[in-house]
């Protein structure tokens, strides 16, 4: 089965950042998390799936088509929603939904209407005046009634509180559990991704450093905690990133590099550790293996 | 997939295209309280000024979107860049083609005009120009760099004319004469078209409409947004 999204070495200049020769696939069915700290080029990699930008080289295919070639036909099998959605703020949600439908062929008024009372959204408020929960439960509900093959989701919690987030994210798992489709959803709040990815991209710097399975990702790693002399023993050779704390190194290592020696503490990684630790030089201190 | 478009810029910019719809009626209470000669001059320059107004109206909808945030939801759409622009154009053409229709039957109606000065402005290609000039020719620089390509294209506009005006007044004698009797010509067949200028007058802003129509693509298709 091809990847819902493939993109082969995809480039993008703009000014002084650049996203380098960046190789993903998406697979179908799953929700595929693309993580990064702010400006490491999530944003940019989905205005160039979107067609809002156009890639200095590289291939994007949706499910095996050429998006470059077939952009706005394809497009119609994407749905998108961002932090900010970029909807007029003056129409409700169901003029909403009438404004965004004619544009999208597979566009089901019935599966929005249900969308939008699933999600108890006020029908007589203007999209402005609703609560940023709702705003993106809103633009979630146009993005999945025209049934896209391929769910894009640009930080859709960033600015959400807490308990909305959660609310958002269990949403977000359910109704794409019912419809089995491919969703990429960037984010730098680790802990979302823990929640519901399947898959784990991350992007440092426009680099992709690490990608596959969330659960490989963390069984492949192992965060080693001692004193300095870790620095010296193959595990300390082989750290691919560490710190130093108040309580001594620790460093992110390959999973089975070595038994660790005796006094240092072995764990598995969270998302976040990977994401923190992962090529962070220790004051030059640790050989990093890259 | 552009009648989609439209109904969505009727419903996003709800409020503006409104009030470019009163411009007739407003226009039209100048026109009705001057009387004799100068009633159908000042009809001739307000329907020129609304038809100025509405010819950058395209531009402003662009703008208004990119202010509001809107312009990236548009982009994102599946629709070609090229009906975009597509959209633009005929924003402009319509609404000066409406304003036109309108203005020109209230002052019949209200003024009953002789034939032939009704027949003068209706024949006449200045609206076509008047959409070249302000509509067409700054809609690529609008599309490549927003406000300031508008404010850049009309500036261009004015340092020509400018340097029109300098060339007539202090420039050599032959060509002051060439150029006061082309302006002069051009002027005269825009406005009163014969068979043998109907080529220049009509032909040539349509060829250039559709070749701005045709750069304004170009340039959309590659701004990154």
């Amino acid at each position: 089965m091809s990847p819902a999204l493939e993109l082969q070495g995809l480039s993008k200049r703009l000014g002084a950042f650049a996203l380098h020769r960046l190789d993903l696939a998406v697979p179908q069915g799953g929700i595929t998390g693309l993580v990064g700290a702010n400006g490491a080029g999530k944003s940019t990699l989905f205005k160039l799936i979107l067609g809002l930008l156009e890639p200095d080289e590289g291939i994007l295919r949706l499910s095996g088509e050429d998006l470059r070639a077939h952009g706005p036909r394809l497009r119609a099998r994407i749905g998108f929603v961002q932090e900010s959605p970029t909807l007029p703020g003056q129409l409700r949600v169901p003029e909403l939904g009438r404004f965004v439908a004619p544009f999208y062929p597979t566009w089901d008024d019935a599966e929005f209407r249900r969308l939008i009372e699933g999600f108890s959204l006020p029908l007589k408020t203007s999209f402005a005046k609703l609560s940023q929960g709702n705003r993106m439960k809103a633009a979630l509900s146009l993005a999945l009634a025209h049934r896209p093959d391929l769910l894009l989701l640009d930080e859709p919690t960033s600015g959400l509180d807490p308990l909305a987030r959660r609310e958002f994210l269990d949403l977000l798992l359910e109704v794409v559990q019912e419809e089995h489709r491919a969703v990429l959803f960037s984010t730098h709040i680790t802990s979302d991704l823990d929640r519901i990815a399947d898959h784990v991209a991350f992007l440092k710097a426009g680099r992709l450093v690490l990608s596959g399975a969330k659960d490989d990702l963390i069984e492949g790693w192992q965060v080693v905690k001692g004193g300095e002399e870790l620095l010296d023993t193959p595990l300390g050779r082989a750290a691919r990133g560490g710190q130093r704390t108040d309580l001594g190194l620790e460093l992110l290592c390959p999973a089975g590099t070595s038994a660790p020696p005796e006094g240092t503490l072995v764990a598995r990684p969270r998302l976040e550790d990977l994401v923190y630790l992962l090529d962070r030089p220790l004051e030059e201190a640790v050989a990093c293996s890259r | 997939m552009l009648r989609s478009l439209l109904l969505r810029d009727l419903a996003l910019h709800r409020r503006v295209l409104i009030t470019a719809a009163i411009l007739p009626f407003l226009l039209l209470i100048l026109v009705v309280t001057v009387q004799g000669q100068e009633a159908k001059d000042m009809a001739t320059a307000l329907w020129i000024l609304g038809l100025l107004v509405l010819a950058v109206l395209p531009h402003s909808l662009h703008l208004r979107e990119d202010r509001l945030g809107t312009l990236i939801g548009l982009l994102t759409l599946p629709v070609a860049r090229r009906e975009v622009v597509r959209l633009r154009f005929l924003e402009g053409f319509l609404a000066s083609l409406a304003f036109t229709t309108v203005y020109l039957t209230a002052w019949i109606v209200l003024r009953h005009p002789p034939r032939q000065e009704v027949l003068e402005l209706v024949s006449t290609s200045a609206p076509l120009w008047l959409l070249l000039v302000f509509m067409a020719y700054p809609m690529p620089f609008v599309l490549r760099w927003g406000g300031k390509g508008l404010l850049g294209a009309l500036g261009l506009l004015m340092a020509g004319f400018f340097l029109y005006v300098f060339l007539v007044m202090f420039g050599p004698r032959v060509l002051h004469v060439t150029w006061v009797a082309a302006f002069d010509g051009w002027l005269r067949h825009a406005a009163f078209p014969t068979y043998l200028s109907l080529g220049f007058t009509w032909g040539l802003p349509l060829l250039l409409g559709l070749t701005f129509y045709g750069v304004s693509c170009w340039t959309l298709e590659r701004v990154d947004a």
